[in-house]
């Protein structure tokens, strides 16, 4: 696996669907995972063309220290076994990766407690953490996990995180009116950015 | 299969629905610096790249028109109703964080404005008489 950057501490994966019905909670991870200090990472940032997507999911695993996996997308079916593959790397790289990627923390998300038994069982013993599909839920055990694996003390509480998701979000329409952009047409690098200037100015 | 194959390679794009070629602009594959203009068409809006005398496309509304000239990398000239230049933007695949902090103070100054005046609307309701002489 490539060589781990400086950053390896404050980066978390997020593994998780893409689709319209999720959208809502992968925005509020990503929120969670900045105003906490971290950077998000995910296959949606810009890379090299040229390269084989599997290799760039192999590549930021590799780079992240924390890695945030959602299991809960089992229906249409068949389901998309994107997300349990990509989790299994990540465990794959905890085990057999370098000392530093030995160190890796993950959090594995489900809608409801103990649902992946009846399709994921060699993952039992792991925390699993339900959401409900509430991006509130979400916010608070992403936050949580962070604060407890980082040991920081400076991330803030998870209702404090959800208002000012909920702030972000509501501002968001006006913001990316002001720079021309459609909301929908934001990429996940301009997302990001547009998180972290934002909570620049908004933070007291 | 080749369905299949389709899902797969929309799989990370479906959430925003971006456009392919934008996609295409992020990851180098679209490299091009070109001018596109946002000009007034009839009743209508379009998109024209420059040195071209033919409209690429066009759209009932402004802000579709503005979304589909961002689809290509270069520089993005907005004009205004009467044809005059309104606004220049390079489309260089990322925002800047400069460009976006403009942006926030901005719609923070609209909202701190508006919150102003609807203070204002709540006074008015109380005295009348006080509102139409500040509008005055």
């Amino acid at each position: 696996m490539p060589k781990s950057p400086d950053d390896f501490k404050i980066n978390v994966f997020i593994n998780c669907p893409f689709d319209t019905e999720y959208k809502p909670l992968f925005e509020a991870i990503v929120f969670t995972v900045q105003i906490a200090g971290f950077r998000p990472r995910c296959a949606r940032e810009a890379s090299n063309a040229g390269q084989v997507r599997i290799d760039k999911i192999l590549e930021i695993i590799s780079e992240c220290k924390y890695g945030i996996h959602d299991i809960s997308r089992t229906e249409p079916l068949p389901p998309r076994f994107n997300m349990p593959l990509e989790l299994g790397l990540d465990l794959g790289c905890k085990r057999f990766g370098t000392a530093r990627q030995r160190s890796k923390r993950l959090l594995v998300l489900d809608r409801t407690p103990n649902r992946y038994v009846k399709f994921i069982s060699d993952i039992r013993g792991q925390d699993i953490e339900p959401h409900n599909g509430r991006p509130k839920q979400i916010v608070r055990r992403v936050r949580d996990w962070l604060s407890v694996e980082s040991r920081s003390a400076t991330i803030p509480g998870g209702s404090y995180i959800y208002d000012k998701y909920r702030s972000f979000r509501r501002g968001l329409p006006d913001l990316c009116d002001e720079l021309n952009y459609n909301v929908d047409e934001l990429t996940f690098p301009d997302f990001c950015n547009t998180i972290r200037v934002w909570l620049e100015e908004n933070t007291v | 299969l080749s369905d299949l194959a389709n899902k797969d390679e929309c799989y990370f794009d479906e959430c925003y629905n971006i456009p392919r070629s934008r996609i295409g602009s992020f990851e180098g594959i679209k490299m091009s610096k070109k001018s596109y203009h946002v000009v007034p068409y009839s009743d209508r809006w379009a998109v024209r790249q420059e040195g071209s005398t033919r409209i690429s496309s066009v759209f009932s509304t402004k802000r579709e028109a503005i979304d589909a000239a961002r689809s290509h990398a270069g520089d993005l000239i907005i004009h205004g109703p009467t044809g005059q230049i309104f606004q220049k933007i390079t489309v260089s695949g990322e925002l800047s964080p400069d460009l976006i902090r403009k942006a926030v103070r901005t719609v923070s100054g609209k909202r701190s404005m508006t919150g102003r005046s609807l203070k204002k609307g709540v006074a008015t309701k109380k005295s009348p008489h006080k509102a139409k002489s500040s509008v005055n």
